[in-house]
């Protein structure tokens, strides 16, 4: 499913800052993130631990802890409405609803004192005001359609009864279960067996493409993202260096940072003598974040702008929306914001 | 599912046969360690009794057999259901504490739902307000029940309240059967003394086990489904906090009934306490013994409840029948 720039973005984040007080300082965590979600379409976030994935995706449904944490800026618009200036009673009811989450560890996700078919019901008669027996069948269709066998008797089980994809199938008939627009999965499979991991993500990009929802995937795993995904945002310290579609991404890296995870990927012809690469340093620290590229101090082109400001975000001519945070393309700029 | 339920109840319920034996052994030779012994409380300062009448008063207070030997005579008894006749009424032993339970239990229980009352909701408030003041407040509250020595907030209760008529049990006391309401209004203030410090205690567990489990990602969970805060802390987050609460309730419960014995002196109830103290002050032996073997029994009981409990509400727990926790 390719993007098309005719298709209606269905949830437009502009410039998102999120923080976090802590006794070092304030930790910015997100720093003026901006990209679009279209109808049906799957979006993947990468980036390495701490770089805001997260962060960003709990931002949007106003589900970061204040304190510490803090939205200090931007727009997240949805159904011509700004989930971060609406009120918690409106964002209450896009929540589950319109947008919905899983998350990264599925057996500490799911409450582990309630039956799951009372976890899964219990969105449904909230949204669709269904009664209890209702809703209770509606739990169970959904926990058929992802594929738990004996679905009727399993509602009844707690969640450690269940394995770790079982669980995870559980958390997305959660999820599923209001046909939400969006879908937003945190890391869904980082707590998985690889052979668990491929059926979770083919489950969800089946029902994705069958009920036209949109998902935003966050991974740090670029094989998923080549896989699964129609565009990618590629986060470093707390922002979006590179917005490309999958296929510009992976074959025309424009970020350094990007070129270097993509080389940091083993390579199945390689002889198996040499050594795998890896982008040298690690990432900053994101408290107080000096007035300069995030990346410069690893970068192998680093020039003498790097260390002086930060690169603007460039938004690139041609197809679909492609931007890029780095000074060797801010002069190939077209349309700075 | 259900016989093994069964199967550990009956198994725990066994375990209650070499605990009260040993509760037998150890209150049968220190009751005896006491300073002055029955027979000698009995004759008090005039010992006017001839030598016949002295044999015969020996034989009756046991002391002219080693203690070894009464012990035996008083085991063989007990497994006969006979737990003795008092050396100072001359009565049964079990029916006079069967008949004095009632009022130390319903005591017991009263002071536990005025604990769990006060302690749970005051602690999730605690838990969910994290304003300075209110957490101040809420400590120095918690500090002052912990602290506050019962007997001497049963004291200061009867001080106070003793211009409210009805309100401090005097003389006539009145059976739950008898009338519930009043009986519950002379009930109150004694069981007050006794709960509070148990409700400081529950308030500090609930709220440090809240603040835990709101932090937990199936709290996300449910806030990311929409639940209204309500349901997310009442629905999602209490049903998990409660799970240490419950044990320490459990835990603490046979202590109330401790406590309940101390206070009912205060209040002059006529309880299992009075029976208690007054078979102490007269070294009656079998009296003492017996109520100390209702209080060991309904102690294991308790706790056989509250395990029970916390496997209804954990459905992690699963009761093997080897008579644990697993």
């Amino acid at each position: 499913m390719a993007i098309t720039t005719n298709v209606e973005a269905i949830l437009r984040v502009e410039g998102l800052v999120t923080g976090f007080r802590t006794g070092g300082g304030l930790v910015r965590a997100v720093e003026e993130v901006s990209f679009e979600l279209h109808r049906g379409e799957i979006l993947g976030i990468v980036g390495e631990s701490g770089s805001g994935k997260s962060v960003t995706n709990l931002s949007i449904l106003r589900l970061v802890q204040c304190p510490p944490g803090e939205v200090s800026a931007g727009r997240v618009l949805y159904g011509g409405k700004d989930l971060l200036s609406a009120s918690e009673e409106e964002v209450r009811l896009v929540r589950g609803r319109n947008i919905s989450m899983i998350f990264q560890d599925p057996l500490t996700s799911l409450n582990p004192v309630i039956k799951v078919g009372k976890q899964i019901a219990e969105a449904i008669r909230l949204h669709h005001g269904a009664k209890r027996r209702e809703a209770d069948a509606r739990a169970v269709d959904m926990l058929r359609l992802i594929g738990i066998p004996d679905a009727e008797r399993r509602a009844s089980d707690y969640p450690h009864q269940f394995s770790g994809g079982m669980r995870q199938r559980v958390m997305i008939a959660m999820a599923l279960s209001c046909d939400p627009e969006i879908l937003i999965a945190d890391e869904p499979t980082t707590a998985l067996d690889v052979t668990i991991q491929a059926q979770i993500l083919d489950l969800i990009r089946n029902l994705s493409a069958q009920s036209g929802t949109a998902v935003i995937l966050v991974t740090h795993d670029l094989g998923v993202v080549a896989g699964m995904c129609d565009s990618v945002c590629v986060m470093y310290a707390g922002r979006i260096v590179e917005r490309a579609t999958v296929d510009d991404l992976f074959y025309d890296p424009l970020h350094p940072y990007t070129r270097g995870l993509l080389d940091s990927i083993p390579r199945t012809d390689s002889t198996g003598k040499e050594r795998l690469y890896s982008i040298p340093g690690s990432p900053p620290n994101l408290v107080d974040l000096p007035e300069a590229c995030p990346f410069q101090p690893r970068c192998p082109k680093a020039q003498e702008a790097c260390a002086r400001e930060r690169p603007p975000e460039v938004t690139m001519a041609g197809r679909a929306p492609r931007t890029v945070r780095c000074w060797l393309h801010a002069g190939e700029d077209h349309h700075v914001s | 599912m259900e016989s093994n339920v069964g199967r550990y109840i009956a198994k725990r319920l066994l375990s209650l046969i070499p605990v009260l034996f040993g509760v037998s052994l150890i209150v049968f030779f220190l009751v005896r360690l006491i300073p002055g012994s029955a027979l000698q409380m009995y004759l008090g300062t005039q010992v006017e009794a001839t030598a016949e009448q002295m044999v015969e008063l020996k034989r009756i207070f046991g002391e002219d057999r080693p203690v070894l030997v009464l012990y035996v005579e008083w085991l063989g008894r007990l497994l006969q259901g006979d737990f003795g006749i008092s050396l100072r009424t001359g009565r049964e032993v079990l029916p006079d504490i069967l008949s004095r339970l009632p009022l130390s239990l319903e005591l017991t229980v009263m002071a536990l739902l005025i604990a769990l009352l006060f302690g749970i909701p005051q602690g999730i408030l605690a838990s969910l307000k994290r304003n300075p003041f209110v957490d101040v407040l809420n400590r120095v509250v918690g500090l002052l029940g912990l602290s506050l020595p019962q007997f001497w907030l049963a004291a200061l209760m009867v001080l106070f309240f003793s211009g409210f008529r009805g309100w401090i049990p005097m003389g006539n006391y009145v059976g739950f059967f008898q009338d519930p309401l009043r009986n519950i209004q002379m009930l109150l203030l004694p069981s007050l003394a006794i709960g509070i410090g148990l409700a400081a205690v529950i308030m500090r567990y609930t709220r440090n086990s809240m603040l835990e489990v709101l932090e937990m990602d199936y709290i996300r969970t449910a806030r990311a489904k929409g639940l209204r805060k309500r349901s997310v802390i009442f629905g999602h987050a209490l049903k998990n906090a409660i799970l240490p609460v419950i044990t320490v309730a459990g835990f603490n419960t046979g202590y109330l009934l401790g406590g309940a014995i101390v206070i009912e002196e205060v209040f002059a109830l006529p309880g299992m306490g009075r029976l208690a103290l007054y078979a102490i002050y007269q070294r009656d032996y079998p009296v003492i013994q017996g109520i100390v073997l209702v209080i060991a029994a309904i102690f294991v009981l308790v706790n056989l409840a509250t395990d029970l409990i916390y496997a209804m509400a954990d459905p992690r727990i699963r009761l093997d029948d080897s008579g644990r926790k697993s």
